[in-house]
Formats: structure tokens, sequence, C-alpha cells
């Protein structure tokens, strides 16, 4: 049998030969054992090469300038917060609720000294502003007397003056220059 | 940037004449946008090491820049690219060769070497003994690099045979004859983990000028 060479076998796996050897050769192949197993080991090595995937090229991420030196700042501070936060949350969930009924009750009695004070405080202020009230009330009443007082006195005094000025202009008017001898 | 607005760019190859003759800096960054997956994946399959294959990609593309007024705008800038690439990763490899980083492979020439390296599990390997994976990049870093640069460009990034002659500046009937070595190299290093059981020189099925390794010079 004429075996096709190894050269041609390998194009015809590629599909590399005009379509009229490429049916040659598989019609070959169907008939030929020899070539057959060799055809047959390299189609399993191909198939085993197939098997070597590459990832994917990462793309390279564009960053703003300011973000570089960001970046790792906001990262601990983001990891800061959560540490805090997950302390103050522990913090909290692992102290027992406290005993609302008895803490009421143990209070209870200084609320109601607080709350007597409170109310005796502001007694004392509400009397001291009606006292400071009532003084000023009286000072006032005062203060518009003796304001009458003077603005009578001073009515009568003027009056006075008017009358006094009166005889004089009547005295002067009767005047008359006496002869002379 | 240019009076001229730059026109959307169609092709790799008007988008490098525009690199070339104006120094276009957006045109350069559409062939980056379009080469910079495919070109990191061939330095990835070629030296299975993700870091060394992302500076790799971009050695490639300083050097494209680089040597920009060298390109003819006759051929295709694919072409070119790639050519700059593998080479990037042959030296890469050569060095991390001559420092003991990985596995002596053969000759010089790659075509004629007495002995390849046969795939065994390492420890490591056998940790991850379910990773198929695993094991198909360990074997084809241990293909002769010749052979690998066919296979994975034929296979992985879905060159012609046509175009990786061009690549590589061979026959196309060079790049077939390397592609039947690389398959039969790699079939046979990774048979052993295939089959479950040690490596036999029996196990070779048709490279029989090649044999195994002896295991103490295995990771030199």
């Amino acid at each position: 049998m004429n075996h096709p060479t190894r050269e041609d076998l390998v194009a015809h796996l590629y599909s590399e030969l005009p379509p009229e050897r490429q049916t040659e050769l598989t019609a070959h192949l169907g008939q030929c054992a020899e070539c057959q197993k060799l055809v047959t080991e390299w189609r399993g090595t191909m198939a085993e090469l197939d098997t070597w995937k590459l990832p994917a090229p990462q793309p390279k991420r564009e960053r703003a300038p300011g973000n570089v030196a960001f970046a790792p700042f906001l990262k601990w501070a983001v990891a800061a917060c959560l540490a805090i936060g997950f302390g103050f949350l522990g913090g909290r969930l692992s102290v027992p609720a406290p005993d609302a009924a008895a803490l009421r009750a143990a209070l209870a009695p200084e609320l109601q000294k607080i709350s007597a004070a409170v109310d005796a405080k502001l007694a004392e202020d509400r009397q001291a502003v009606t006292d400071i009230l009532k003084t000023m009330q009286s000072q006032r009443t005062e203060d518009y007397a003796s304001l009458r007082r003077a603005v009578e006195t001073l009515a009568v005094n003027t009056e006075d003056s008017l009358e006094t000025a009166q005889r004089q202009i009547v005295q002067l008017a009767s005047f008359t220059e006496p002869t002379k001898p | 940037m240019s009076f001229f607005s730059p026109a959307p760019v169609a092709t790799d190859e008007q988008a490098m004449w525009r690199v070339q003759s104006h120094d276009d800096p957006e045109a350069f960054a559409a062939i980056m946008h379009r080469w910079q997956g495919p070109i990191r994946n061939l330095c990835l399959r070629m030296t299975a090491d993700l870091h060394r294959a992302e500076d790799l990609t971009q050695e490639t593309f300083s050097r494209l820049h680089a040597r920009r007024r060298e390109w003819q705008p006759t051929a295709k800038l694919s072409t070119y690219l790639w050519r700059i690439a593998i080479n990037l990763c042959h030296d890469e490899n050569r060095r991390r060769t001559r420092h003991g980083e990985v596995p002596l492979e053969t000759g010089e020439d790659g075509e004629h070497a007495p002995h390849i390296t046969v795939f065994q599990p390492t420890p490591h390997d056998e940790l991850e003994a379910g990773e198929r994976a695993d094991q198909v990049r360990a074997a084809l870093q241990r293909v002769t690099e010749p052979f690998r640069t066919v296979l994975v460009l034929r296979h992985y990034e879905g060159l012609k045979f046509r175009e990786i002659a061009d690549v590589l500046g061979v026959p196309e009937g060079t790049v077939k004859s390397r592609m039947v070595e690389g398959l039969s190299q790699l079939t046979r290093l990774l048979q052993p983990a295939l089959n479950d059981s040690p490596p036999t020189a029996s196990a070779a099925p048709t490279a029989v000028a090649w044999q195994p390794r002896p295991q103490t010079k295995a990771h030199l």
C-alpha cells in the first residue's frame, strides 16, 4: 500500500490539504490501520493540547492619581470602623439585660426626693418673683404720687408768679410820672 | 497630533504605516490593542511563565516601535510581530537554559538531537495529578524549541503552515516536518502520563532517533 507522508497526514489533521487530497487521505485512513494508528495518537495529543487553557488577560485598571494614595487609607479606615463596630456590638450583646422593674423600684424614692426638691425650689422662685413684682408695683405707685405732688406744686407756684407779674404790669401801667416843680 | 485627524484605521498595515510615517501614537495603541492578547498567549505558551510572558509581550511592542522604520509596508505586520516575539522567546529560553532554570533540551540545531527529556511526573505534578493541563504545559516545555514553536503557532495561534513558514523564514515543507516531530515528541512525552505507567524505550512510537534522557540528567 502506498502510504501518504507524515507531513501530509499532519496537514490532513489540520485540514490544510486541497479538498480532493483531503478526501483521498480520509479514504486511505479508512483502509490503513498503520496510518490510522498514527493519526489517532496525534489526535489524542491534539486533544491533550486543548486542555491547557490560558486565563484571560486582566484589564489594567485606570486609577485616578489621587486614588493611589487614598485607596489604602480608605481600606484601613473601613477595617477600623468595622472592628470598632463589632467590638461595640459584642460588648452590648455580651452584657446581660438590666432588670427594669428592680431598677425602677430602687430609683423611685430618690426620684421622688428630687422631684419634691425641684418643686420646692420652683415654689421659692415663684414666691421671690411675686415679691419682687409687688415691690416694684408699690415703688411705682409711690413714684407716681411723688411726681403728681411735684407737678401740682409747680402749677401753684406758676400761678402765683403769673398773678405777681400781672399786678406789676397793672402797677406799671398806672404809673404816672411826677410833675417837676 | 497632526492637522488631519486620524482616520479610523482599517488594517494592521495601515496602522503600522501611520506609525512609521507619522509616529502616530493612536495607531500604535490600536496595534497594541489588537495584538497584545495573541502575543501574550504565544509568549505564555512558549515560556509557561506568566510574568516572563508579560515582560516579553511588552518587549515585543517596544522592539516593534524601535524597529518601525525597518518594517516593509509590503509585508504583513502580523508576520513581523510574530517573528519579533518568537525571537524574544527563543532568547529568553536560551538564557534560562544557560542559567539552569529549565532542563536542557537538544543540540543547537534542534533537528538531530540525540536525546529528549521524557516527561516524568515530579512530586509537584503528582500533587496535581488530576490537572491534565499542567502535564501538557510541562510536556510542551520539554519539546525541542523549533518544534514547540511550530506546535504553538499552528495549534494554539491557528496560523497556517504557509504563514508559519513566512514567520520563521523556512520552506513550508520544513514547517510540516517540524510539526510532525513536535507532535511525535509530545505524544511520547505524554504517553507515560496517559498510560499512568513509567516510560519505556518501546513507548516511543515513531521517533526512533530519540531516546529517554536518564533521570539523573532530566532536571539539569
